[in-house]
């Protein structure tokens, strides 16, 4: 008898190999120390972050469980709240806007770290840790920081925006120009694109067999992919939006 | 690294200021320009302003907030017991400064009161037996012993903030500012943290940051006005009455005795002596006109329950074109009232209500149904905005209920608030003010008549509050009528027509303001100082009562 | 096929699909609301059993539960799942959360077994019941396929494209059933530590366990944080009902305003939340938070005698999961106690 009837194989047939998982994680960390180290990690961190942290874990917490929990039924594909609606709006569009109102490289593995965690005192029950906070702090969080890292920190043209606005203060502006607007979007997009593959490859091909001995079922996996990149991309693109217009509600 | 409060013996003035010109990062010109400032110990201070003037921004100067969580340029030239503030990190400095806020719903963070006043001393890694002492020190202090394990999600605003306080006193700081500390709570909850901030007069350096004047005068030392980012005065108070016209002149709401006082050249903490005084000079002050309305356009009867207690058992009925005022204590079933009205209460609360408008029986009717006669705008009323222009914000209700000349109607609700410049700017970015108009704009277009607002006038100043009565006066006058909970007695006094308290969820008084507010006291409803200057024949409470 | 019966198979398949997404929806915004939502996640002061354990010690036994959920027979699972609901009686106002945690576990489980019963292909039921390998499932109707399978309903065949089998089967619903009860019992427990846990005393818990205080700090503002969300939401639905939204809506349609109301309201709420973030911000740095790298506390960090009893019950919960196992009452569904799994090759 081995630990949900794995008997400590960790290769099953279908599995995505665990070198290839363990490869991709040691690579992530790699890089998120050398991103920790180029930017001062979480010492550049202010509290204010931290609570802005804090508020968007505990929105993505409530609209995870609460709304996407049974609305996920609506997406054929879905077989647990980590896909869908859940996914889409807990997961993706509430970290985006916490991206935008701290944007300092390592907030993307902070939010998801923190997110794991109080998702486990409110529903997983610290099942399966530390592997998914691991698993959710070194893609969707890292995917996140990368971007914030490429776009120099201004992740949805937010930093533009809030100097567009400052400057057309007392005219009737306030509104984002097309060529800002373009940039929500397609950063947006990119985001959602990213955040469709880590589910069904890193966990529904590793680690659900990994830690709750479910099947891999390449098919199921082929499927959800595609419906969480078909919902993926106009999702992060709407985040993209709200997150800039979140982050100039609250002045930047 | 940090020193942990009291034991630290400095001779160093509290605050010393020379040359502060302080601007945010990217605004060119300077938000507030001090050329020399200086507190002493033990000193109680009034800093007084209208909002936006920079007497926050003053404050958090000393308190390091400027400028280690705002950033800024050249904040130097700030000096607490000794330790340059720009030099000095926030750990330190919060050991020497402690800060109480506005709003306590943001600034208590823990889950219980207990943990909430541990969180400082913790932060410090004071041994538990220290912590320990003084969190009772503080809890005792603040007499709110009874609230010790309870969840601070479940307390009034008045509650909070004396926990709030227990918890900046826990640092056992040398000095305190409170920024506004009173805005939002009952007058109840306002008396108790003076009766606090009263016992530590001479212990303690205090800095009382507030936009009316009135509430806190009786108690301090100085009194200082910041306007336009400068100190306008900085003088002891028994001078302040000479300096009426600057106070008028910064858009402070100058209590009108004060006018009188400077006039008879008396003192005007004096209020008998002042009103005695008017009686003899055979003045005739100016009484507010009290409307008595149309027909009874509202007919409510609410009674609502959870398992063993009644929380409201009362009836309300408005006229057309009246403003009704509901006051009473935090927890007297205020909000429930307009809830039940409204049909907004939690599923959890048992309500048996009847509710008739404009002679049609909405007792059994839902909350759209309701919402047809009647608008009700919450004190978050931010939480309204949900559409991505003032145009389609305010045309909603017109739209959900397929009114056929939807933009017209838009058009003129848009005219009425003066949105019209801003119909295409998104709510969301517009200032407070500006998205007050807004929710109200948007909550009335659908052609209700009545509208219920749940403290309007909570953390606004006198400027802010006269635009609301304007805006209130001006509806009347179109045909609305008005159903106000609120603890600002002063504004209850000049703007509404009848008023209500209730305690204990029971109506226990109604009747015309001057009515009510002869006998209100015994309900924690004070009435304002204007109020005994026109009624000799009743008598003025202690100083620190005082309604405002 | 008769266009009778066209719209037969369409309307019914539609009627029992709505029926798996609708019922949920029922239970958990019609019977339980917000307020009964909010009242599952909160903690309320009482002194009973539960109130008096640490946070480790219930992290611990769910921890333990989730395992131990996972490698028995479903009938234990529910049984345990059972016990837990009958012990919300001892909570403070515990009839009424053992009512509201039936709920939202009933709703959990049947919204999980609709999925499993409707997408798990036949191969896999035959080996969760059977444990016999195929590759591929006879033809769907065939006889050996009727070997296997009770047939309920035929679904309208466009319903394929969506991940749907071609039939729903009385199997397929029996393992979607057992499958999804695995949750209720880890769902009860999780939610036990929630109610009867300051969220600052799990975090202190937690923080013996060294983690990070600026994390521990963005878990208690996330956790003070969640209910003023349900409040924040509460008031913003209700706002726009009362401005028109759903006045069209009917007794069947209303759930449905009800879950729009809540998607529109989400960036009022947001928004209004994160303007008190700077507050938040400056009450913690003005008194002293990140003073030092770690605190100390006020109350010191003990365990109790009911502590130990429930790590007793803890260890019975391993015994009875290895003792269930060597007696072939392991994890039937949808993995065999034994052996390996259908088709693995062991690396180890």
């Amino acid at each position: 008898m081995g630990f949900n009837d794995i008997a400590g194989s960790l290769n099953q047939v279908g599995q995505i190999p665990w070198e290839y998982v363990v490869g991709y994680f040691v690579i992530a960390l790699v890089v998120a120390f050398v991103l920790g180290k180029k930017t001062g990690g979480l010492s550049s961190f202010t509290t204010l972050d931290f609570v802005y942290i804090g508020i968007g874990v505990a929105f993505a917490v409530v609209w995870q469980w609460f709304i996407g929990a049974f609305l996920g039924g609506f997406l054929p594909t879905s077989v647990s709240a980590y896909i869908g609606i859940g996914f889409i709006g807990g997961q993706l569009i509430t970290m985006m806007v916490v991206a935008a109102l701290v944007r300092k490289v390592g907030v993307g593995m902070t939010s998801f770290v923190v997110y794991s965690f109080l998702s486990d005192i409110f529903h997983y029950g610290f099942g399966g840790e530390p592997m998914y906070f691991i698993y959710e702090g070194l893609t969707y969080g890292l995917f996140l920081d990368l971007t914030i890292a490429l776009t120099g920190g201004n992740i949805f043209g937010v930093k533009s925006s809030i100097k567009a606005s400052a400057e057309a203060t007392a005219t009737s502006g306030g509104g984002s120009s097309g060529k800002l607007l373009a940039l929500m979007i397609i950063e947006g997009a990119i985001i959602g694109f990213l955040f469709a593959f880590p589910d069904p490859i890193i966990y529904s091909a590793f680690f659900g067999p990994f830690i709750n001995a479910s099947k891999v079922n390449w098919q199921t996996i082929y499927r959800t992919l595609t419906t969480n990149v078909i919902s993926g991309i106009p999702a992060g693109a709407l985040g993209g939006v709200i997150a800039n217009r979140v982050s100039r509600a609250i002045g930047g | 690294m940090v020193e942990t409060g009291s034991t630290e013996v400095s001779l160093a003035k509290p605050v010393q200021v020379h040359n502060l010109a302080f601007n945010y990062v990217g605004v060119g010109r300077p938000v507030l320009t001090v050329d020399s400032f200086h507190v002493d110990d033990g000193e109680v201070i009034l800093i007084i302003g209208k909002s936006g003037g920079g007497k926050s921004t003053l404050v958090n100067c000393f308190n390091g907030v400027i400028p280690h969580i705002f950033h800024g340029n050249n904040p130097g030239g700030v000096v607490v017991y000794g330790h340059v503030v720009k030099e000095t990190p926030l750990p330190k400095l919060s050991v020497m400064v402690g800060t109480l806020l506005q709003d306590p719903e943001t600034q208590v963070l823990n889950y219980t009161v207990e943990e909430e006043v541990a969180f400082g001393p913790e932060n410090l890694r004071l041994p538990p037996e220290e912590i320990r002492r003084r969190v009772d020190d503080a809890i005792a202090t603040t007499d709110i012993e009874g609230l010790r394990n309870r969840e601070t999600y479940v307390l009034s605003g008045g509650e909070l903030q004396r926990v709030a306080l227990a918890a900046v006193l826990a640092m056992k700081t040398k000095m305190l500012i409170m920024d506004e500390p009173t805005s939002n709570i009952d007058p109840e909850g306002t008396a108790r943290v003076f009766q606090t901030l009263t016992g530590l007069k001479g212990k303690s350096t205090l800095i009382i940051v507030e936009h009316k004047l009135e509430r806190a005068l009786h108690f301090v030392d100085r009194v200082v006005l910041v306007d336009e980012g400068k100190i306008v005065f900085d003088i002891e108070k028994s001078k302040l009455v000479d300096y009426v016209e600057e106070l008028h002149a910064a858009g402070i709401d100058v209590p009108e005795h004060y006018l009188y006082a400077k006039r008879f050249g008396m003192n005007p903490s004096d209020i008998d002596g002042i009103r005695k005084r008017i009686a003899t000079e055979g003045l005739q002050l100016g009484v507010p006109k009290r409307d008595k309305g149309g027909e009874v356009i509202l007919d409510a009867r609410s009674l609502v329950e959870v398992p063993g207690k009644v929380l409201v058992d009362a009836e309300v009925t408005l006229r057309e074109r009246q403003v009704l005022a509901v006051m009473g204590r935090n927890g007297a079933g205020k909000s429930t009232l307009l809830k039940s009205i409204m049909n907004f209460l939690d599923r959890q609360l048992t309500a048996k209500s009847t509710l008739t408008v404009d002679g049609v029986d909405l007792s059994r009717a839902n909350i759209q149904t309701r919402g047809k006669h009647i608008a009700f705008v919450p004190q978050s009323f931010d939480l309204m905005l949900i559409n991505k222009t003032v145009e389609d914000e305010v045309s909603y209700s017109l739209r959900k209920r397929g009114v056929k000349d939807h933009k017209q109607k838009t058009e003129e609700f848009l005219k009425l608030f003066g949105l019209q410049d801003f119909r295409r700017r998104d709510p969301l970015m517009l200032s407070v003010g500006q998205r007050r108009r807004v929710a109200m704009a948007s909550a009335l277009s659908a052609g209700v008549k009545i509208v219920m607002l749940d403290e309007p006038t909570s953390g606004q100043d006198f400027y802010h509050k006269e635009i609301i009565a304007r805006e209130i006066a001006m509806l009347k006058g179109l045909g609305y009528s008005f159903i106000i909970v609120t603890h600002d007695a002063k504004f209850v006094y000049r703007y509404s027509d009848y008023m209500l308290i209730l305690d204990g969820g029971k109506k226990v008084l109604e009747g015309t303001p001057e009515e009510v507010f002869a006998v209100s006291q015994r309900y924690s409803v004070i009435p304002p100082t204007e109020y005994y200057l026109r009624n000799p024949q009743i008598q003025i409470p202690e100083l620190g009562m005082l309604g405002v | 096929m008769t266009l009778l019966e066209a719209v037969y198979i369409n309307a019914g398949s539609w009627v029992l699909f709505l029926f798996g997404l609708a019922f949920p929806i029922y239970l958990i915004f019609g019977y339980m609301g917000l307020t009964g939502f909010k009242d599952l996640t909160r903690y309320e002061e009482a002194k009973t059993f539960y109130y008096r354990l640490n946070p480790l010690t219930k992290i611990a036994f769910t921890i333990v539960l989730t395992f131990v959920v996972a490698v028995t027979a479903w009938s234990a699972d529910l049984a345990l799942g059972l016990i837990i609901l009958v012990s919300y009686l001892s909570l403070r106002r515990g009839f009424r959360k053992l009512l509201l945690g039936s709920a939202l576990a009933f709703a959990s489980v049947v919204g999980l077994a609709w999925t499993f019963s409707t997408a798990t292909p036949y191969t896999l039921i035959i080996y969760a019941f059977t444990r016999q390998c195929l590759t591929v499932a006879p033809p769907t109707m065939s006889p050996a396929w009727l070997h296997y399978f009770t047939p309920l309903w035929t679904w309208a065949s466009y319903f394929q494209y969506w991940g749907f089998q071609p039939v729903f089967t009385l199997q397929g619903l029996l393992y979607g059933l057992q499958v999804s009860t695995r949750t209720g019992a880890v769902l009860l427990a999780a939610l036990i530590l929630v109610m009867t846990s300051t969220p600052s005393a799990i975090l202190r818990s937690l923080g013996k366990l060294k983690l990070p205080i600026v994390l521990i700090f963005a878990l208690v503002v996330g956790l003070r944080t969640v209910p003023r969300i349900f409040d924040s939401l509460d008031t913003a639905v209700k706002v726009q009902f009362m401005r028109g939204y759903g006045s069209r809506a009917n007794k069947a349609t209303r759930v449905f305003y009800l879950f729009g109301g809540v998607l529109s309201s989400i960036v009022p709420a947001m928004t209004f939340l994160f303007r008190g973030a700077q507050n938040t911000a400056i009450s913690a740095d003005t008194r002293a938070f990140r003073a030092y790298k770690d605190r100390t506390f006020l109350t010191p960090f003990t365990f109790s005698r009911e502590d130990y009893i429930l790590f007793a019950v803890v260890a019975a919960l391993v015994v009875f999961a290895v003792v269930s196992n060597i007696y072939g009452f392991g994890r039937a569904i949808p993995y065999s106690a034994v052996g390996s799994s259908c088709g693995a090759t062991s690396t180890a």
